[in-house]
């Protein structure tokens, strides 16, 4: 729908560390930009309103809501979906764990709960079970139960912890 | 869901700020982390015509500890920077309570301290979809003259959910505004006005800062929350405690209530009821008693009314018990 009057920017968002021109409305969110004009679908668009996690980002490694803010202060910053994990397409050891595990059925919740557990061992490298939980309590799944989701990160945790000893 | 249209400026500087809103003449919102504003303004709750994003302001996101031990703490610091910051900090654990079970993980690294003191009041009559506000006739909140959780109430009960403002009330917190190039200091409980309709009386004064003072010696509290799950959901009953001891007695305490009415409810008449009594359980069930009488929570948000105010005595009871057992340990 064509607003008149609407005055449109053009602004560079750096998203796994490449830059991407886009022209946005001031009104556009971070999560429709990146769904809607980058074509960056691996997040996803479901309540709207900051209370499932299905569209976590990491914005300088940290998890945040992409429904809950605007592209125009992503400008500056650097963000990470989840097509920014895998590198030359391999996967990481988290996304590997996910499927070895069983954490994931119909997937929908899959990428946002990789983005914030990512955004975790950012900050904490060697979680509490606890802290797990806490960490992904903004993530809504409704298929896994999220013990298997919890096994999958515990199971990352101990085998970067061991591999870290080891080295 | 998008948003609706809106100009969006982002000042640096308090000065560009104040600028920006003398020349806007009320027709300008604020948003700090924008995590409570954007789903408003998404069901359509809110139209602002211009929004003022506070958020590039470097000089409102830190937290100073000054020379005479106050603590100053930014409008927008985010939550998640208050969790880190008063980790193990005795006196202060109420903040570090609160700070910690706001939201989710994703919404403590985006929301502030200033956003969440400031968020508006909350009706599950109210806060509904677009479709659901053009059938229904507007509520007292909405400009009209109904109210839908209280029958034939004549003013407006949404209820206020922040919980940082327990934890900084009971702290003798106060927050600085600024009004026409004047910076105001407030106590935090000044600013609510318990009309859920037009919750702060702040008018046109922008937030920049808290100030707690430096805290005396044997205070400690605490913050309890109840909510239907164990994350993510607000409060639909909270209670922040700060105890004073000496010499083994309860020397000051205030108690502060949240999610139970349009504003904090601070508890009146404890200071004189607990002067010089011994400690005991049985006033401590006493002083839950009190606080009990002073909750009125009505039928506006999740949980059963009888339950929400039940678990105001069990919390009030809980908070005391633990900072009094752990007090010598």
């Amino acid at each position: 729908m064509i607003n008149k009057g609407v005055k449109k920017r053009l602004i560079t968002l750096n998203i796994n560390d490449r830059d991407y021109h886009v022209i946005i409305d001031d009104r556009d969110t971070l999560l429709y930009i990146l769904r809607d004009k980058l074509m960056l679908t691996g997040t996803k668009d479901a309540c709207g309103v900051g209370e499932c996690g299905a569209c976590t980002v990491l914005v300088d490694g940290k998890a945040v809501l992409s429904c809950l803010m605007l592209a125009i202060d992503g400008q500056g910053k650097k963000i990470t979906t989840v097509e920014g994990l895998a590198k030359d397409g391999k996967l990481t050891d988290l996304q590997k764990a996910f499927i070895q595990y069983g954490a994931i059925q119909c997937g929908y919740c899959t990428s946002g709960m990789l983005m914030s557990v990512v955004g975790l061992f950012n900050t904490n490298p060697n979680p509490t079970k606890n802290d797990i939980k806490k960490a992904i309590e903004g993530n809504i799944c409704r298929c896994t139960g999220y013990n298997k989701i919890i096994d999958a990160i515990e199971a990352v945790k101990d085998k970067r912890l061991k591999d870290k000893n080891d080295r | 869901m998008q948003l609706p249209h809106f100009k969006y400026h982002a000042p640096r500087s308090i000065n560009t700020l104040n600028a920006l809103i003398e020349k806007m003449k009320g027709q300008a919102i604020i948003m700090a982390g924008g995590t409570e504003l954007i789903p408003r303004m998404k069901m359509r709750l809110i139209q602002p015509e211009n929004l003022i994003s506070i958020l590039k302001i470097k000089e409102l996101e830190h937290i100073k500890i000054k020379k005479d031990k106050k603590i100053e703490i930014g409008a927008t610091v985010r939550i998640d920077n208050l969790v880190n910051f008063f980790k193990e900090n005795r006196p202060f654990n109420a903040i570090f309570q609160a700070a910690n079970m706001v939201g989710s993980q994703q919404i403590r690294n985006m929301a502030t301290i200033g956003g969440n003191i400031l968020q508006n009041t909350r009706c599950k009559y109210y806060n509904r979809t677009l479709q659901w506000q053009n059938i229904m006739p507007p509520c007292h909140k909405r400009g009209g003259n109904i109210c839908y959780a209280v029958k034939n109430s004549k003013r407006c009960f949404a209820v206020y959910q922040g919980d940082m403002a327990a934890p900084l009330i009971v702290l003798n917190g106060k927050g600085e505004f600024l009004f026409d190039k004047n910076f105001i200091q407030k106590p935090l409980e000044d600013i609510f006005t318990g009309n859920g309709a037009m919750p702060f009386n702040v008018g046109k004064g922008v937030l920049i800062k808290f100030i707690l003072p430096q805290p005396e010696d044997g205070l400690i509290s605490t913050y309890k929350k109840y909510r239907i799950r164990d994350g993510m959901d607000f409060p639909i009953a909270g209670v922040a405690v700060a105890i004073k001891i000496k010499n083994k007695k309860i020397d000051d305490i205030k108690i502060c209530l949240i999610g139970v009415s349009s504003a904090p409810v601070v508890i009146k008449d404890i200071k004189d009821f607990i002067s010089e009594k011994k400690l005991t359980d049985k006033l401590i069930h006493e002083i839950s008693e009190i606080v009990y009488n002073q909750a009125h929570p009505v039928e506006n948000t999740d949980g059963d009314i009888n339950k929400r105010r039940y678990m105001i005595k069990q919390m009030t009871f809980e908070a005391i018990k633990e900072l009094i057992d752990g007090y010598d340990k």
